[in-house]
């Protein structure tokens, strides 16, 4: 029999992908020939947590390989063996090994061991060798470093003389009934901290109670370490970051002459900022000589206690949008009691009005507040791209700086989730078609260091992420020639620069001279621009020859809520979302004209664009089939322009989305629907998907004027 | 019921039948429900761990130590195949230490692997599995 840890899987598959992340962006920071101790100890720090983690999880492969991993990152630390550059492009393989058997395990899937088995067997001679190269003088220490240390010199007197630049630290730790569970093991923690310095370790196991009533996944054992390290307080506090949530942690300065003296020193401590009842639950649980120390910690303590209670706490998104969705209803049943308050009259009516304004503006602030939830830092997006250049730049033979700001900026987690791929293809066009090789950079007279520019910044109500290098840039001719050979331009037709960059977005257009299997082959920038529009949002290219190209993509902040414009069919209501319409326009009579194959038609500054009868799309009865009784409003969607004939326009207003899918089934046109304040549900359309039902007469058609 | 629910409430049956069956005299049938016990442990000869002694195996352990029957003898503990061991594995093994003392065992080893040992030091719970004294003695493995 074994405990059931599977509840806990997805904790550590999540936890594991972070940590995996700043291992590989510690790793990008390793520079082959010099000592970073502090690097090589973070990077040692995450094989270590997932090696445990996998470990006591049952996922052997998964320990294996990182223990093999350690032992190489263990010889690295302890300035054995020297960082090469073989070794650099080793450890980052590893990652992405190790991330693959993650999410091979995560998928239930079965692993592919070869590249780590290769993996292993490198690192295993490269140590091997290292072994060998070192002088017996340097082995004697790794062998002593194997054996047990007597029991009576296990213990590390704190009153030692510290060496230069080393600190002291006293650290208490109480486990809370997870921490086990989660893959949090105190064991490897404090094996961690042995790494920093000087570590020596008081248990108190009298909570621990008899093996009849013990329940082995609860840790009952509360721990006060004395640390010596020369490592920063940071660094104490990533070890333990794993188990952030499920323990009781406080680490404080000790003074050099012995824990009574920290004791001492503490109790002169008046700083209130943690209440009498926390600190009274930590020294009701603490050893002794600890609960003194928690009784009236000294400022630095209570900042560490402060440090740990101001943390995060893990949810599941789904919980976040079950939220959200009751936040939605609760919008649209305020904005039905508002409607319905107009119809009030009377000596309390005004009263009523006003506080229904006032809780709208209480819901509103209610419903932002929880979508900023749902926000994350664009930068766990961008984490991937120094990989990616420095890979890229290696293997094409030139020099590439990537530029990154703007890291801290928000985005919705779907949006996020959906954006990386496509800016992964834009940043990989940069390296390969937009900068040049180092030469030919000389020679244009630019540094031979080409950039790459991620940004990302709020304007208006939407985010913009720009991808700009200073490569070569793109030749307008030679992309009109491009299209015109494909037949995708009109030969007589003249196009704005504009509308000749808006041809790189076309199915099938390349003017890369040869493809690479990074690009060029023409398929890429049309899936770009359309997973970008499926968000809601935009991408727009602008070029300079010679100079280089700016990618600029637009998003809205949320996927839960659309600024719309409500437009009357007969009796329904639709929502038009606003960043798809261009304008609207009434047709004079007679105005359009019929076109074979592609329905009806009209021009619309130099260009005919198809006319979409909404009332036929949905099979409602409108107003009036003339259509210059009703409103022609000019929409966009997939790079594609059409007229949709409506009634009339209602007016602008923010909709919460109500997903089709879940509540009903995919509609084409449809992207969702939502519930307007009188209590009727509205269609929120979805102009790229109405586009795409009526093909034929959304082709534009060339004036050529 | 929730399954993590269940699987408490399954434990905790498990234990008392355990429980019941170590506080009686010893009997045959704590040896039909976990022969491994009858092989590892006998009086004086000393209760042998296995290799692993992690969270995972926990429930086995516990079964394990529950069932070892000492007699009027001191509980002896045979810590020299253990190869892999973590807190929970270190945590029931005090558990087991302060069990046997309540009855006014002495408890001691007669072996213990480097890694046992190398564990028990980084947690410092050596004096409590009453390990220094093996230790300082030279006894361990």
């Amino acid at each position: 029999m074994s405990i059931d840890l599977d509840q806990f899987h997805d904790v550590f598959f999540t936890e594991s992908f972070e940590a995996l992340d700043s291992m590989e962006s510690a790793l990008l920071k390793l520079i082959p020939g010099e000592v970073d101790s502090e690097t090589v100890n973070t990077i040692f720090r995450v094989a270590h947590s997932i090696k445990g983690g996998a470990g006591m999880f049952g996922f052997n492969d998964v320990a294996s390989f990182t223990h093999t991993l350690e032992t190489l990152l263990d010889e690295l630390r302890a300035g054995r063996m020297a960082v090469t550059d073989y070794i650099c492009e080793g450890l980052l393989q590893s990652v992405d090994q190790i991330r693959a058997m993650i999410t091979a395990i995560q998928r239930q899937q079965p692993l592919d061991l070869s590249i780590s088995k290769v993996l292993q067997e490198d690192f295993k001679r490269i140590v091997a060798e290292g072994a060998a190269a070192n002088s017996l003088a340097a082995a004697a220490p790794k062998e002593a470093k194997q054996e047990i240390a007597p029991i009576a010199a296990q213990s590390v007197q704190i009153a030692t003389p510290m060496p230069e630049g080393s600190s002291a630290w006293v650290i208490n730790f109480k486990a809370l009934p997870d921490l086990l569970n989660r893959g949090n093991d105190p064991l490897r923690m404090f094996d961690e901290l042995a790494g920093l310095g000087e570590l020596k370790v008081s248990s108190d196991c009298s909570a621990v109670p008899d093996i009849t009533n013990l329940d082995p996944a609860h840790c009952h054992i509360l721990w006060s370490l004395e640390l010596i390290t020369a490592a920063p307080k940071s660094s104490i506090e990533m070890i333990f970051e794993w188990a952030e949530g499920d323990c009781e942690l406080i680490i404080a300065p000790a003074a050099a002459s012995g824990p009574a003296l920290v004791i001492a020193t503490a109790a002169a401590s008046d700083d209130t900022d943690i209440s009498a009842q926390e600190d009274s639950t930590l020294e009701a649980e603490l050893p002794a000589d600890v609960a003194i120390a928690a009784s009236a910690p000294t400022a630095q303590a209570r900042a560490a206690v402060k440090a740990v209670e101001v943390n995060s706490i893990r949810v599941a998104i789904e919980k976040i949008d079950e939220l959200l969705n009751t936040v939605g209803e609760i919008v649209i049943t305020q904005s039905m009691l508002s409607q319905l308050s107009k119809k009030f009259e009377g000596q309390y009516a005004e009263r009523l009005r006003s506080g229904l304004a006032q809780l709208d503006m209480n819901i509103r602030e209610l419903q932002e507040s929880v979508m900023r939830v749902r926000m994350l830092p664009v930068g766990s997006v961008f984490s991937r791209f120094p990989r990616l250049v420095r890979d890229l730049s290696a293997r094409l033979g030139k020099q590439i700086r990537l530029q990154i700001s703007g890291e801290q900026t928000e985005l919705d987690k779907t949006v996020l989730e959906k954006i990386g791929d496509p800016l992964v293809h834009l940043v990989r066009n940069s390296i390969d078609h937009g900068i040049e090789l180092p030469e030919d950079r000389r020679i244009a007279g630019k540094p031979e260091e080409g950039t790459v520019h991620l940004n990302a910044f709020h304007k208006g109500g939407s985010i913009n992420i720009v991808i700009s290098d200073d490569g070569k840039g793109l030749d307008k001719n030679k992309l009109l020639e491009k299209a015109r050979s494909k037949g995708l331009v009109d030969p007589t037709a003249t196009l704005t620069d504009e509308q000749i960059y808006e041809l790189i977005f076309l199915p099938g257009f390349s003017t890369a001279a040869q493809t690479t299997d990074l690009s060029g082959r023409g398929v890429g920038m049309d899936v770009v621009r359309r997973n970008i529009k499926e968000l809601g949002g935009n991408v727009e290219l602008r070029t300079e020859l010679g100079k280089g190209t700016t990618t600029t993509i637009t998003l809205p902040l949320t996927l839960a809520i659309v600024d719309g414009q409500s437009v009357a069919v007969g009796m329904e209501t639709y929502i038009v979302p606003l960043v798809t319409i261009i304008e609207s326009l009434q047709l004079k009579a007679g105005s359009a004209s019929h076109i074979y194959n592609h329905g009806e038609v009209f021009s619309f500054r130099g260009e005919y664009l198809p006319i979409i009868r909404l009332h036929d799309i949905f099979g409602v009865e409108p107003r009036s089939t003339e259509l210059h009784d009703g409103l022609i409003m000019i929409v966009e969607g997939d790079g594609r322009r059409a007229g949709l004939f409506i009634d009339e326009l209602l007016g602008q207003q923010q909709v919460v989305i109500k997903s089709m899918e879940t509540n009903y089934t995919r509609i084409e046109g449809v992207g969702g629907a939502t519930i307007l304040g009188e209590g009727t549900v509205a269609l929120i359309l979805d102009i790229a998907g109405l586009l795409r039902i009526v093909p034929d007469r959304a082709i534009p058609l060339r004036t050529g004027t | 019921m929730t399954k993590e629910k269940q699987k408490s409430e399954a434990v905790r049956s498990r234990k008392k039948k355990v429980i019941a069956l170590v506080e009686a005299p010893a009997v045959t049938p704590v040896l039909c429900i976990a022969p491994a016990v009858e092989a590892t442990t006998t009086p004086r000869a000393g209760l042998k761990l296995e290799t692993s002694c992690i969270l995972r195996d926990a429930p086995d352990m516990q079964f394990q130590l529950l069932a070892a029957d000492f007699g009027s003898s001191d509980a002896l503990i045979d810590g020299s195949a253990v190869e892999r061991i973590d807190t929970a594995g270190l945590q029931m093994l005090v558990a087991f230490v302060h069990y046997q003392e309540k009855q006014a065992r002495k408890v001691g080893w007669t072996a213990a692997s480097p890694e046992l040992l190398k564990a028990g030091k980084s947690l410092g719970v050596l004096k409590d599995l009453r390990l220094e004294e093996t230790i300082a003695s030279g006894e361990a493995a």
